[in-house]
């Protein structure tokens, strides 16, 4: 519970994550190291992150259990060198075809391209000259795995959650602003209930553009909730602290207009905050 | 990082094989003697750490071929046999006689201890190693080695941060070592802090040890067979006691974690970067499934 400041900032997964661009890990880098005192995660975003991290392990380590060791053992494969990378092709050509029986493919057909991406260059890091047998090469392949899973897990340990289970009325009147993943809902929701339950602001920090960002004028108009990229977190930091608390300036919104009676209405009877 | 900096220097573990308790993580509580320890491994270092082992063994499930006395006689011959000629083991009894006599031995211990430390993270990823390869050659499902892997990591984790606590509080005890009240103090905060950890990692090595065991020695004919590699199949486990000792990892691990963080949240803050081609693969695969 934050103490000296009115303000608080709820991350979304993106921001605990390592970032693609080199400009977007800059910004989650500074913002994180002057602000982790004031970051939570809701139950939602922590139940969501490991759970997707766990089915990433497993979905590569089945693949590589399940598919590619029987796979070389069958074409009698027993070692390799920084020049066997082609075997790979075969491999995952044959696992391409495989694929086409499924539905809707392309979600696999690009976790599988990451997958060979990733295997060919591990091959291709092995010293010239050294010949590795296939079942130690599998075995480090695994062991690499567990050691990036394990160093992913840990940003996620080092900020502190807050178990908030969102109600359903809140979660409606999320939806209804545009945001359409069940998700997300459960984050923005958990993040407007912990900001009326507490009487603090709360600022949910995102990358997420396509959908949450899209849809951050109406969040603010009528949830109250306000969001942004890690870049501008502190800005707004700064702005609503000079602000009256979240109960206040609800209150002394007038008129109200309908969504915003509506979401007050939402508010006072699941959380029992009046903000009408 | 890459695939060749996790193959191990050396062959010798790439399956069950001669993963049992060695007790070599023990040297962390700071303690005084009257009089001088004789650092060389005694009967006593050596039956302590068989009598774990044992204890380990009494704790799980064993298949019906085997009997348990049977079986504690042919693992005390070969733990004996590991642990005289384990250069690990011996630097461990070493640094845990120092450590009872600290007073006495604080320059020795903190000579010592962080080279020690680095021997054992690379022992330790031995043992990720060989998890993983129990996983390669069975049908289990990847939380087996998910969650075997993660708890030995958490452990070298919590290594590095052990030396990183030490490190600090060396200072302060080359600066009141002659004062022995303060002195004893700063030993007695070290313990407060250090002891619960100690005692959770043991519990934790017992149960991730259980485990292997159970699933080795259920795999084993004869005692000829146990810790050799084998192919390892489901159908051959009890599942609900297999996932019952598995998710009892899970959760000694995640508490032992959780207290971790309380205690550096700054070496947990680290973010791995994109440019490590695992990294990006894992991530990728993650945003590709929630996309």
């Amino acid at each position: 519970m934050p103490t000296q400041t009115s303000t608080c900032f709820f991350l979304d997964i993106c921001i605990l994550l390592p970032q693609t661009l080199n400009i977007s890990a800059k910004a989650c880098e500074d913002f994180l190291k002057k602000n982790r005192e004031l970051c939570y995660i809701s139950s939602s975003v922590y139940t969501i992150a490991f759970k997707m991290l766990d089915d990433a392990f497993d979905w590569v380590a089945k693949e590589i259990q399940e598919n590619f060791y029987p796979y070389l053992q069958k074409h009698g494969i027993e070692s390799l060198t920084c020049r066997d990378a082609r075997v790979f092709e075969g491999f995952f050509s044959e696992r391409r075809s495989q694929l086409t029986a499924i539905k809707s493919p392309s979600m696999y057909f690009e976790m599988l391209r990451r997958m060979e991406h990733w295997t060919v260059a591990q091959i291709h890091t092995i010293e010239l000259g050294r010949k590795i047998n296939v079942e130690m090469f599998l075995t480090a392949l695994l062991s690499e795995l567990s050691r990036v899973y394990e160093s992913l897990k840990a940003p996620l340990d080092a900020i502190e959650v807050k178990n908030i289970t969102p109600k359903d009325e809140i979660k409606s009147q999320v939806a209804l602003q545009g945001i359409r993943k069940f998700e997300d809902i459960d984050h923005l929701a958990s993040a407007i209930q912990f900001q009326f339950t507490n009487n603090v602001w709360v600022v949910f920090v995102t990358f997420d553009e396509k959908h949450i960002l899209s849809h951050q004028r109406r969040l603010l108009d009528v949830c109250a909730l306000h969001c942004c990229k890690p870049d501008y977190a502190m800005d707004y930091a700064r702005d609503v602290s000079r602000e009256k608390t979240p109960i206040q300036y609800y209150l002394s919104i007038s008129p109200k207009s309908s969504q915003q009676e509506s979401f007050a209405k939402a508010i006072e009877s699941s959380l029992h905050v009046s903000i009408k | 990082m890459g695939v060749s900096s996790m193959l191990p220097s050396s062959l010798e573990v790439i399956s069950a094989e001669k993963i049992f308790r060695n007790d070599v993580f023990k040297p962390v509580s700071f303690g005084f003697l009257t009089r001088k320890p004789d650092i060389q491994v005694e009967e006593t270092d050596i039956a302590s750490v068989v009598e774990d082992n044992i204890r380990i063994l009494d704790s799980i499930r064993l298949p019906s071929h085997f009997d348990r006395e049977t079986l504690a006689n042919f693992l005390e011959r070969i733990i004996r046999e590991e642990l005289e000629k384990d250069p690990l083991h011996k630097q461990s009894v070493e640094l845990n006689k120092y450590a009872k006599d600290f007073r006495n031995y604080m320059r020795q211990y903190f000579d010592k201890i962080f080279d020690f430390h680095e021997k054992l993270k690379e022992y330790m990823s031995k043992h990720v190693f060989a998890a993983s390869n129990i996983f390669l050659k069975s049908n289990f499902p990847p939380s087996f080695a998910r969650t075997l892997t993660f708890s030995l990591l958490t452990e070298c984790r919590f290594i590095d941060i052990y030396d990183m606590c030490i490190r600090r509080e060396r200072l302060a005890l080359i600066t009141n070592y002659n004062d022995l009240k303060k002195f004893k103090r700063l030993c007695d905060a070290h313990n407060r802090w250090v002891d619960p950890f100690d005692s959770a990692i043991n519990k934790i090595n017992e149960t991730r040890i259980g485990l292997i065991w159970y699933v080795d020695f259920t795999h084993s004919k004869t005692l000829e067979e146990i810790f050799k590699p084998k192919a390892f199949k489901m159908s051959l486990l009890d599942e609900e006691y297999f996932f019952g000792m598995l998710f009892d990892l899970q959760r000694q691990t995640d508490q032992f974690r959780r207290a971790l963080t309380n205690l550096s949240k700054e070496t947990f803050a680290i973010s791995p970067s994109r440019e490590d081609p695992t990294v990006d693969m894992l991530c990728s695969i993650m945003e590709t499934m929630s996309s």
